[in-house]
């Protein structure tokens, strides 16, 4: 209660100040008033009573003072003239002022830009019901090399028969294409097909409309949701739709609901469809499964129960044997790309908001000493040690502050570069699939994050001159009046400590960075196996589901294909073209299977193999050089023998040195047809650019045509120009048939390699600033060591000592510590580096060569660093050194 | 004047309390209070008396209120809170043991020790 009045009274005394100054000045005139009235009635005249009154009350001035004090706003008072003299004294030293604000500024600014963006993309929560509890669950195959494949319908299935009791439920969902027509130019939609508890599992609150029933898994519904942005750009946001239809794969489908805005962020996609009941038994692998933990269940917990569900279901079903499970937090397996490439930064911009602060509590120190006989003064005028150390932590408060607002316009440019220039959508590792980055943004507590690390730095390093001032006796500051003494160099512990933190981060940033350049132009110089350069790659799907379409039969699938090949080759300015299922690197999808080689039949491993079906002139579209034998031909259709085309490593790793051509490769179900091998191609990097080439084996598309296939076309033209000719060249074989997902190759490139770009890209800025920024403070803390020294060296010179001995014992003395700095910063280096295994390719996280180097490179900036005050020193007059101050 | 007895440090805040305790005073009012209560021997310097009023303020010890005073003046006059009251009561405490601390330690006898 009292507390409460007293904080009451001290607001009110904050916010109305002017008001009480009137009330009290007011109340002071009335006391005299009163006191006149009486004196008055005791026989005297007004004015003189008035005047007696006056005289009663005292020294009036100096009580209405204390009064104020008493009212409460004192401390905001001596807060003012405090900041007043604070920045008197900043404005006096700009080059100082100027040296510690872009410190900080540097600091704070790259450490509130990787706050931002660590915040926006690994720590913000997906917009969905209890998210932390939900998994992603893969099947997987470690006998066959399968880390992480999509189960199938019947797995789902199994799962939700054998209730797995840490799983509160189940939800299974496939990504898929699908043509939008009657209604504008014909479209490709992103489409996911839902079991019916997706409302449920998200806890999905609908724009407009409902989400599925439960009872509504059946096809003959054909109902349909539809994804906010899709309903805005489609149907203007208008929200009467539901109940209206569109047609989809040439089915019509009534509209039921919208999804919100947020939702897209977890599945970008345009329409939302449910599964059939019946087909999911059909289904094959592929798809994709959410589970949702009971709550206070570990994914450990959940995982060791899937094992052992799988080795039930293995018992029962024998083609299960050999399968396990994968659980991992969906969260986590989002961002699992980036990850490491954000915290390895995290770390690096915290080094050099340490290097920055080191940098600048060094300049206080250096500062606060000389000031040393200027507080000494005020300390015998009567200063509390209270009201010095509040002086200098206002001071450095200014200064952080100064900086902070500086580091925000910082940390604002950095975001927006990011934004312009960041990747976009990142891969999910070994899982063929891709995730939209959301976007970020500078917001409140960003700004707030800022602020409090400025005041944090501020009060950290403000307090650290005082207290060593305070540590020896200011008597003596009095009497020497500021001299250097040859070994009572105050602060001296304190700088070596800064000295060596300084040498010791900047070798760690510089070490980390080095091995990024490395691992870098490793990874670019890898060849992908095939030419990247002016490919565009764009998707067409035939509607083969749609009752009643041409694409049913499969040689007309082909069919269409073939001509829609013809006609983008004869585009002026269109240097070849080509089919492919799937694009390399481009995570579109993966097909992967057994094969068996029928001369080596008996051989008890099952090897295993990418399949991609491609049209005659892939391989030189992609420029995959031929190795041996020849491609495929036109000829090479359903009507003559089935024939494949092997790469390098399967070739190697499966025939070693014999010759493979004219041998017969057997895929293990279906017809089991051979096919006989008739060319050897060069390896290509399909799934990422770091990882092995995998055994492929490329088949004739015309042997067995697919609904869905990439087309390769290699021009010179700039997409834009190229991209309506092509439109244009489909449109007139099939008018209903939209193209989508038009990538340039170098754009499929940039993001299997963003993670480790950024980490380059950044880290490199970082080491240089964090070099830059160490030079500097070691520079600061020798110019001042010899500065003070300057005495002893005039003495030494006037003894005769040649100048250059005393240069050689200065940058010696100085060196020594920055080895050691250099030193600690090798040992620090070899455990942090480890943090980046993950986003190195091709080079060790302990490699000697970058130690050496960056060791090499940091002593020479260190000692130049101390070469040049030292320099300047030595050469001094001996006679102006002796009267030195 | 009669003899006065000089106010021992601290003590303003003390008397002040209990003045207002009386009832609702003015600035002034709390003078002559302190100077009638005390049978004219205490003698608070009139201007000394502000910055101990507005600390007990700040410390929410007192509120004040606008009004009339008795010459009908406008006047501000200070009531005690109930923190006030409770501090009023405390240091009453102490001051009465201080005192008789005091007086039993310069009352006492050389034989009777």
């Amino acid at each position: 209660m009292r507390l409460l009045d007293a904080m009451r009274a001290r607001w009110a005394a904050l916010v109305h100040r002017s008001a009480m100054r009137e009330e009290l000045e007011e109340e002071l005139r009335d006391h005299l008033q009163h006191r006149a009235d009486d004196l008055e009635r005791s026989g005297i005249s007004r004015v003189e009573a008035e005047r007696r009154a006056r005289i009663e009350f005292g020294g009036f001035e100096h009580y209405r003072e204390e009064s104020h004090a008493a009212l409460g706003w004192h401390w905001a008072k001596t807060l003012l003239r405090d900041l007043r003299f604070g920045l008197r004294i900043l404005k006096k030293s700009p080059a100082f002022t100027a040296a510690a604000v872009s410190a900080l500024a540097l600091g704070i600014g790259v450490n509130t830009a990787l706050f931002t963006l660590v915040r926006g993309i690994l720590m913000r929560p997906l917009p969905v019901r209890s998210a932390s509890r939900l998994v992603v669950i893969w099947g997987s195959n470690p006998g066959e090399g399968l880390s992480r494949v999509g189960p199938s319908g019947q797995d789902y299935l199994d799962w939700r028969e054998q209730k797995i009791h840490a799983l509160e439920d189940l939800f299974l969902f496939e990504h898929g294409t699908g043509t939008v027509t009657g209604n504008g130019d014909p479209e490709q939609v992103a489409g996911l097909r839902v079991t019916t508890n997706f409302g449920s599992f998200f806890g999905i609150v609908p724009v407009v409309g409902r989400t599925f029933l439960p009872e509504e898994d059946n096809a003959r519904h054909s109902l349909a949701i539809l994804s906010y942005r899709y309903w805005r750009r489609k149907y203007q946001g208008n929200r009467a739709i539901c109940g209206q239809s569109m047609t989809l794969n040439g089915e019509d489908y009534t509209i039921i609901g919208v999804l919100p805005a947020s939702f897209e962020e977890l599945f970008p996609v345009d329409v939302v469809v449910p599964f059939d009941n019946e087909w999911l038994h059909r289904a094959d692998s592929d798809l994709g499964v959410f589970g949702r933990l009971r709550p206070h269940v570990t994914v450990r917990q959940a995982a060791a129960e899937m094992s052992e569900t799988m080795a039930r279901i293995a018992r029962q079903r024998p083609d299960r044997k050999g399968f396990g499970t994968v659980l991992v937090p969906l969260e986590s397996v989002r961002m699992e790309y980036i990850r490491p490439a954000l915290l390895v930064l995290q770390c690096a911009v915290g080094f050099i908001l340490i290097l920055a602060c080191a940098n600048v509590a060094n300049l206080m120190l250096s500062r606060g000493m000389s000031r040393r006989q200027e507080m000494a003064v005020r300390i015998s005028l009567g200063a509390t040690r209270k009201q010095i150390v509040r002086q200098f932590l206002v001071e450095s408060s200014l200064l952080a502050i100064l900086g902070g607002m500086l580091g925000l316009l910082l940390a604002l440019g950095s975001v927006h570069l990011w934004a312009r220039y960041g990747p976009t959508r990142i891969p999910v590792p070994n899982a063929a699939y891709e995730v939209t980055l959301p976007a970020v943004h500078l917001g409140m507590s960003e700004i707030v994050f800022t602020l409090v690390a400025s005041l944090v730095t501020g009060i950290l390093f403000g307090l650290i001159p005082p207290l060593r001032l305070f540590g020896g006796n200011m008597q003596d500051a009095l009497k020497n009046g500021g001299r250097g003494t040859i070994g009572e160099v105050r602060g001296r512990g304190t700088r070596t400590v800064l000295v060596v933190v300084e040498g010791a981060l900047a070798l760690v940033l510089v070490v980390g960075a080095s091995l990024m350049i490395k691992s870098f132009s490793r990874l670019l110089s890898i060849n992908p196996g095939f030419d990247p350069n002016r490919l565009l790659t764009l998707r067409i799907k035939l509607s083969e589901d749609a009752a009643g379409s041409p694409y049913r039969d499969p040689w007309k699938r082909g069919a269409a294909f073939h001509d829609f090949l013809e006609h983008v080759r004869g585009i002026p300015g269109v240097q070849s073209a080509a089919l492919t299922e799937i694009v390399p690197l481009s995570q579109d999808d993966m097909d992967r299977g057994p094969f068996a080689i029928q001369e080596k039949a008996g051989s008890n491993v099952t090897p295993s193999a990418d399949y991609r079906d491609i049209s005659p002139g892939y391989f030189q579209t992609m420029r995959i050089p031929l190795l041996q034998g020849r491609n495929f031909a036109e000829s090479d259709d359903a009507k003559h023998p089935r024939v494949v085309v092997i790469d390098q490593t399967l070739a190697r790793e499966y025939f070693g040195t014999e010759n493979p051509l004219g041998r017969h490769v057997v895929l293990p179900y279906g017809s089991r047809i051979p096919r006989e091998v008739i060319g050897v191609v060069g390896a290509v990097r399909d799934s990422s650019l770091s990882g092995a080439a995998e055994a492929t084996i490329y088949f004739p598309y015309m042997q067995g045509p697919d609904q869905t296939m990439s087309m390769v076309v290699r021009t010179a033209l700039p997409q834009n120009t190229i991209l309506p000719e092509i439109r244009d060249a489909i449109w007139s074989v099939d008018r209903n048939q939209p193209v989508f997902e038009v990538r340039s190759m170098p754009e499929i490139m940039g993001n299997v390699t963003s993670a480790p770009r950024i980490a380059f890209i950044l880290l490199d800025i970082l080491a240089l600033v964090a070099l830059v920024l160490a030079a500097i403070g070691i520079y600061g803390v020798t110019s001042y060591n010899v500065g003070q020294r300057t005495q002893e060296v005039g003495v030494r010179l006037t003894f005769g000592a040649p100048p250059n001995a005393i240069l050689c014992m200065l940058v010696r003395q100085a060196t020594t510590l920055t080895l050691l700095g250099v030193g600690a910063g090798l040992l620090c280096g070899l455990l942090m580096t480890r943090l980046m295994s993950s986003l190195l390719y091709g080079v060790s996280s302990t490699d000697p060569v970058i130690f050496l180097g960056a060791t090499v490179l940091v002593t020479i900036v260190a000692t130049i660093a101390c070469y040049l005050p030292a320099r300047r020193a030595a050469r001094v007059d001996p006679l102006v050194a002796l009267r030195s101050e | 004047m009669p003899d006065q007895a000089h106010l021992l440090p601290g003590t303003l805040d003390l008397l002040i309390l209990r003045a207002v305790s009386l009832g609702p005073l003015h600035g002034y009012g709390i003078l002559l209070r302190i100077a009638q209560i005390s049978g004219q021997a205490l003698m608070v310097e009139q201007g000394a008396l502000y910055p101990g009023l507005f600390r007990l303020v700040r410390q929410g010890l007192l509120k004040t209120k606008w009004g009339v005073s008795d010459v009908n003046r406008r006047a501000k006059f200070y009531e005690l809170t109930a923190a006030g009251r409770k501090r009023l009561q405390d240091e009453t405490e102490s001051w009465t043991r201080l005192a008789a601390a005091i007086a039993c330690a310069l009352s006492a006898q050389p034989e009777k020790l």
